[in-house]
């Protein structure tokens, strides 16, 4: 019985399975298939428009697909949305946050969304402002904040609550070189750790050394999916680079 | 350089194509709310013709002194509202001062977009007068077209200059906060003014009746009254001053203009030398109760647009004064907790800055929507517990009492019809636009808040009968709200 249980591939992070959103006569998303397995960083590509985001919020469980499913770790997201949300993060490329409030009381705000107890939400609200670098301004409105520093906030909210899926939208974007070091080793030691970590991004090298896999969408389909190297056998461009690979998906002819 | 009056036309070229494309976004509600306005003017007119047809006479100068007074404080009122939203309010400064483009064109165009505002606001009071004058007493009334142009120009002239000169003074957020609230006083003063014979008493009024007389005489109002009566060397001068005014107020205060535009488009840089000890709470009802109430009495800017809408209950009010002396504060404090409960429940859930964090939670939406709800109570109940507790000490405990329980009842009520439909808007827009995303809701709360105020304003003089007869109204009412309206889910874009 223990040797069939380890032989069972595990549960995976996140299932996609034909999404479909449409607006009007516009196709965002035209059947998204995806699995993602726990443990690994996956890196949505596409040229502006492509659909990057419109997935993002699909999977989140900010719009409603026309068709399709979702499955967080093994809850379907239409059937079970409170439990498969529980495990789920999501940082927006602009994060609206409150102005009027200082982070520790938006970070309560956080904890109390995910029904975490206060013994253990506090000294992690304050662990992560520590460590990103937030505890100097922890007095100050958020009002008054940068917009990286908008950015490191949402992401500390995001990683309160002990998330196993993170969907990251352009989590690099507004950030200087320091603080995106920063996120990015965060993100690296939260994968390390069997977390799982969705992004979308426009600068390919983060994509070329961050991500485990590689999607690329173009007009609502994902064109090329793999690793780099298989990428790269796919697009003929064996020893390319994801650039590459990147133009040559993204510009070719349909149909080519 | 271009010339200025072609910066002038691409500024406003733009405006009004924005403006246009904004308002075919909503034919539908633009298509109703004209049927509607047309259904008003022509009833309006029909009025005010057939008064002025078989009126014997003229209405004197003094008679129409002071009814452009009038409309020349309510133009006045709107252009230092709007010119809050126009001046500071809007996205494309960072596109408009980046390129070389005059603020003095910049300003102008504004100041244009203020006088039309101005105008339209006594349109549907002032047009129907106007041809009513034309077709009773001759057409050298249609001067009085003019006037109406001339004196929304002066209105708007005056009301940037006044919000610039704060801005210089005060910096441009405290003075945005600032006109808020000068602007609904300037326009609550006209209502106020009218009503003051009526409610300070026999005593009086001939003394009242005095002061309006003399503050309707000053030499301005008179010349609007001529200028009306077809007085052309008048509507020149009127005319010639009113551009005057516009010009020297674009060109002084451009300047302020840029500056306040600066500061109001960059984030704040407030500094918080106090320490701040957060108490941390576990609960998601205690937590967003406290997040909402924070956001509310943290903002000056939002109270400055809600709170004043309490003058306009103050005629009304200070009508009872005079009948129910001290014990008007029972039907005030039903009024207050009513009126405002629904308008911050508006702002804690319409107005909420992050919905998508809360939906993607796992946090039962139920819970979240009472807790906003309670959130948009708490300030308006206090201050209505405060006008109780005044009464209670005036020697009226058991009224102070049962007023409270009524203002509570009328609170509740008049917020779950704000919560139970939510369709997010921006959080400042919220409160200007209210009557347009729920008249509904909006119309079912002032009839609950009309009925618990009736019902406190009779056990006030001493009628039980009738009191008992209109809080019946309002239980049935808030029963029938709690009955009928159920919470809806959230109106998102998708």
């Amino acid at each position: 019985m223990s040797t069939e249980a380890a032989s069972m591939p595990p549960t995976p992070a996140l299932a996609c399975r034909g999404l479909v959103k449409r607006y009007g006569s516009t196709t965002a998303v035209a059947g998204l298939d995806l699995t993602i397995a726990p443990g690994q960083l996956y890196a949505f590509l596409g040229p502006n428009g492509a659909g990057k985001t419109t997935s993002l919020r699909m999977i989140a469980g900010l719009l409603r697909p026309d068709r399709g499913e979702v499955t967080i770790l093994g809850r379907s997201l239409a059937k079970d949305p409170i439990e498969a949300k529980r495990p789920l993060a999501y940082v927006p490329d602009d994060p609206v946050l409150y102005g009027k409030l200082r982070p520790m009381e938006y970070m309560e705000f956080v904890a109390a969304l995910w029904a975490m107890p206060a013994a253990d939400a506090r000294p992690s609200a304050e662990s992560l402002l520590q460590g990103l670098g937030l505890w100097e301004k922890r007095d100050a409105y958020i009002e008054t904040f940068s917009r990286g520093t908008k950015q490191k906030l949402a992401l500390a909210g995001a990683l309160l609550h002990a998330p196993r899926l993170m969907l990251l939208d352009e989590p690099l974007s507004g950030l200087d070189a320091a603080a995106a070091r920063l996120v990015k080793d965060l993100l690296n030691e939260f994968v390390r750790a069997g977390g799982t970590v969705v992004l979308t991004t426009h600068v390919l090298d983060v994509a070329e050394r961050m991500a485990e896999r590689i999607g690329i969408l173009r007009g609502g389909r994902l064109v090329a999916e793999g690793r780099l190297g298989e990428l790269c056998e796919q697009a003929g461009q064996a020893g390319g680079t994801l650039e590459d690979v990147f133009l040559r998906v993204t510009t070719a002819e349909p149909g080519r | 350089m271009r010339p200025l009056a072609l910066q002038l036309w691409t500024v406003l070229h733009n405006d009004v194509r924005l403006l246009w494309r904004e308002l075919l976004a909503s034919r539908w509600s633009l298509l109703g709310n004209l049927g509607l306005i047309a259904i008003l003017l022509a009833l309006a007119h029909a009025l005010a013709i057939a008064l002025c047809v078989h009126a014997p006479h003229p209405p004197s100068l003094h008679v129409e002194a002071g009814a452009w007074l009038f409309f020349g404080f309510i133009m006045l009122g709107t252009a230092m509202t709007q010119a809050t939203t126009l001046l500071f309010e809007r996205a494309d400064f960072h596109l408009l001062f980046a390129a070389p483009t005059s603020p003095h064109a910049v300003l102008l165009a504004r100041m244009t977009a203020l006088v039309a505002g101005s105008a339209l606001s006594v349109g549907l009071l002032l047009l129907p007068v106007i041809d009513g004058l034309i077709a009773g007493f001759g057409l050298h009334y249609a001067g009085s077209y003019l006037v109406w142009v001339e004196l929304a120009g002066l209105a708007a002239a005056a009301g940037v200059g006044f919000t610039l000169t704060l801005v210089r003074w005060l910096g441009a957020r405290r003075a945005r906060t600032t006109v808020q609230v000068l602007g609904a006083l300037c326009g609550a003063t006209v209502y106020l003014g009218i009503q003051a014979p009526g409610f300070l008493g026999e005593a009086h009024r001939p003394t009242a009746e005095r002061l309006i007389d003399q503050i309707v005489a000053n030499p301005l109002s008179l010349a609007l009254a001529r200028g009306g009566r077809g007085d052309w060397h008048t509507l020149l001068l009127l005319g010639a001053s009113t551009l005057a005014l516009l010009a020297a107020t674009t060109w002084l205060l451009s300047r302020a203009f840029l500056e306040g535009a600066q500061e109001t488009t960059s984030r704040p840089t407030r500094t918080h030398r106090r320490e701040y000890r957060h108490h941390w709470r576990q609960s998601l009802a205690w937590v967003t109760f406290w997040k909402d109430l924070r956001l509310i009495l943290r903002d000056p800017l939002l109270l400055s647009q809600i709170l004043p809408s309490i003058l306009y209950l103050l005629p009304a009010l200070l009508g009872l004064y005079t009948t129910l002396g001290a014990a008007t504060l029972a039907p005030l404090s039903v009024m207050v907790a009513g009126q405002l409960s629904s308008q911050f429940a508006l702002v804690a859930t319409a107005g909420e800055e992050a919905w998508d964090l809360i939906r993607m939670s796992p946090a039962p939406e139920r819970r979240l929507r009472l807790a906003k709800m309670a959130a948009g109570m708490a300030l308006p109940l206090a201050l209505a517990a405060t006008l109780c507790l005044a009464l209670a000490l005036a020697g009226r405990p058991g009224l102070a009492l049962a007023s409270l329980g009524i203002a509570g009842l009328c609170a509740a009520g008049g917020a779950w019809l704000q919560i139970s439909h939510v369709r997010p808007s921006p959080r400042h827009d919220v409160v200007k636009e209210r009557l347009k995303n729920s008249p509904g809701r909006l119309f079912g709360g002032m009839a609950l808040m009309a009925s618990g105020a009736t019902a406190a304003g009779f056990y006030a003089h001493g009628n039980w009968f009738g009191g008992g007869m209109a809080l019946a109204v309002c239980l049935v009412g808030f029963a029938g709200i709690l009955a009928l309206v159920k919470l809806r889910a959230l109106v998102t874009p998708d």
